[in-house]
């Protein structure tokens, strides 16, 4: 089984971390690895929406079923794992 | 015969400065040890420091000062002052002696390297009592940890961080390293006595000795009155330098000197400060915030030494601004995931009364912050202890060691910003960090983070324990919540403030 690391931005966590996957999974599987690293660990596990997967600078996620080993990705890539749903803006308050 | 007064015979006696008949200038004092700002010898003749101290003068003072601390010492010796006190202190002193012991001893070299290449005679003189300052500071911490070593093994750190491959030896070994090793006398005046130490460490110590009186620790507050007040002195240095760089035309390079140091300074004061003075410090004897603090001493009177050279304010000024509100928040938190990794016990300091004073200090605290702590309180009261401890490692700046903080709760915020140099990757924790390296990639590239290591597979197994073995933290060295998760308990859904 290939394994690579990837560099997870969590929707709303505040550490980026370090986690080694197979390329055998899928964005939806890559999700849930990565979630098992924030979501009730630190944050409070969302259950409203589904978790999508994209790479750090891009727009769109990336399609559900789409493997590691078919995204091109190199080793450490940055990927941000969020929410279908984002949280309203309205409900983030920012310390000041 | 009467004696001269000192200011009719200082500046002769210590000008130790010749003619050089059998070697060049260049030869004596070259660039990449002495000045990268290419200024001669001449140019340097108007250093002027404005601490003016003779080696009698300097001898008596000091061993006033060696006395007054042991004294103290000898005197509380059976207060049993540590046994009683708060954990979250004990956590401090732990803390310190680890990370400040042999960082004053690599600048005891800094400043002995200043004294023998700095071009201008007054910082000759200013470094080697600067030099002998810092050997006072390694000894005199070293000696007073050795005797809690008995009470824990933790202490044993105080000399044992530096020899080891913890994540924070690391990064404070690079610090160093590039401040002071890899640099030559004159950028080093600005970037350790200017940037560093009249910036943070003077300060730092001052507010450290305070609360040490806070807290009833006279033995401890006395020691770092003592290391303060030479701070104070040698931390002089690099604002006569300066004057003479910016004088000769300078003051752009001079600024980038101040820049990087102050930044690289910023992210590990913020690590182990911040956390110090808003989670550690008993809730009872705190009178300032971390981020009050920054504000008063950091920002206002670095600001007005800056100011006062005619510099200007950092670049990343308003970015620096910005990290004050979050960074140590989301260190603190991490440094608790990672409290195995670390050689003091990080209390978690979020009770109900802690987070009200939280809330106070940093208005929405417990909307951010305390929402993330909420989650972590519920896991330790059912005791699922993969859920409070680590299992996967933070990503590592490839410059400053430490990890990239940022706001939950808030998107995506948490930074990481990269480049590619010789087909490699590297990670940077923020804008200034990448900026760091960009000005001189050669400086950086050969040096690998914790994470580098792991993943070239120099930490072997590649496992939370293969870790602790590679960083050479040792059961009953390794931290642990010392108050045994009970704050978690005081945090159900009703008391939560």
């Amino acid at each position: 089984m290939d394994v690579i690391p990837l560099v997870c931005s969590f929707e709303d966590g505040c550490i980026l971390t370090l986690v080694p996957v197979s390329v055998d999974l899928t964005m939806d599987e890559v999700a849930a690895a990565m979630a098992e690293h924030f979501a009730g660990r630190m944050l409070e596990t969302r259950t409203d929406a589904p978790m999508r997967v994209r790479a750090q600078g891009e727009v769109d996620f990336l399609p559900r079923d789409l493997r590691v080993r078919d995204t091109g990705w190199p080793s450490m890539t940055t990927i941000q794992v969020g929410y279908e749903t984002p949280v309203a803006p309205q409900k983030r308050k920012a310390i000041r | 015969m009467a004696l001269l007064e000192r200011s009719e015979w200082y500046d002769i006696a210590r000008d130790t400065n010749w003619t050089p008949q059998f070697a060049s200038e260049q030869e004596i004092f070259p660039d990449e040890m002495s000045d990268a700002f290419g200024l001669t010898l001449d140019q340097w003749t108007a250093y002027d420091e404005p601490f003016k101290v003779t080696y009698r003068e300097y001898v008596q003072v000091q061993s006033k000062k060696d006395a007054g601390a042991y004294s103290v010492k000898a005197a509380l010796a059976r207060s049993n002052f540590y046994d009683n006190a708060d954990k979250g202190w004990q956590s401090i002193l732990k803390m310190h002696y680890g990370a400040v012991c042999l960082l004053e001893y690599n600048a005891v070299l800094a400043e002995a390297k200043m004294a023998r290449f700095a071009k201008a005679p007054g910082m000759r003189n200013m470094a080697t009592f600067g030099s002998m300052d810092e050997l006072r500071h390694a000894q005199i911490q070293l000696y007073f940890a050795h005797e809690l070593c008995q009470k824990s093994r933790q202490f044993d750190w105080a000399i044992k961080t530096f020899h080891t491959q913890n994540w924070a030896a690391v990064a404070g070994r690079s610090f160093i390293d590039d401040l002071c090793m890899g640099r030559d006398a004159a950028t080093m005046s600005i970037m350790l006595t200017f940037s560093l130490e009249q910036g943070f460490t003077n300060l730092q110590f001052m507010g450290l000795a305070a609360d040490a009186e806070l807290m009833g620790d006279y033995t401890f507050s006395n020691l770092i009155s003592s290391v303060q007040t030479d701070e104070a002195r040698h931390s002089q240095i690099g604002t006569a330098a300066l004057r003479v760089l910016i004088a000769n035309g300078k003051k752009d390079q001079a600024q980038q000197a101040i820049e990087i140091a102050f930044w690289r300074a910023w992210r590990l004061f913020m690590t182990l400060t911040g956390p110090s003075i808003d989670y550690l410090t008993p809730l009872r004897r705190r009178h300032q915030s971390f981020k009050e603090f920054v504000m008063e001493f950091i920002v206002a009177e670095f600001m007005r030494a800056l100011e006062d050279l005619g510099l200007d304010k950092p670049w990343y000024w308003e970015y620096f601004l910005d990290t004050v509100e979050y960074f140590h928040h989301s260190g603190h938190l991490e440094i608790w995931f990672l409290r195995s990794t670390v050689w003091w016990d990080p209390s978690a300091g979020v009770t109900p009364e802690e987070r009200a004073w939280l809330e106070e200090k940093y208005p929405g605290w417990n909307d951010v912050w305390g929402k993330l702590w909420d989650v972590v309180a519920e896991n330790a009261r059912a005791d699922r202890a993969d859920k409070v401890s680590p299992q996967a490692l933070p990503m590592l700046c490839n410059v400053c060691g430490t990890s990239s903080g940022g706001m939950p709760l808030n998107g995506f915020h948490q930074g990481n910003w990269t480049d590619h140099t010789d087909g490699r990757r590297y990670y940077f924790c923020s804008p200034p960090c990448k900026w760091i390296f960009d000005i001189a990639p050669e400086r950086y590239e050969g040096h690998n983070s914790l994470v580098d290591r792991l993943l070239g597979g120099m930490i072997d197994p590649g496992t939370v324990e293969g870790l602790h073995q590679y960083m050479g933290i040792m059961p009953g060295e390794r931290g642990a919540d010392p108050d045994d998760y009970s704050w978690a308990h005081t945090l159900t859904p009703a008391t939560k403030a």
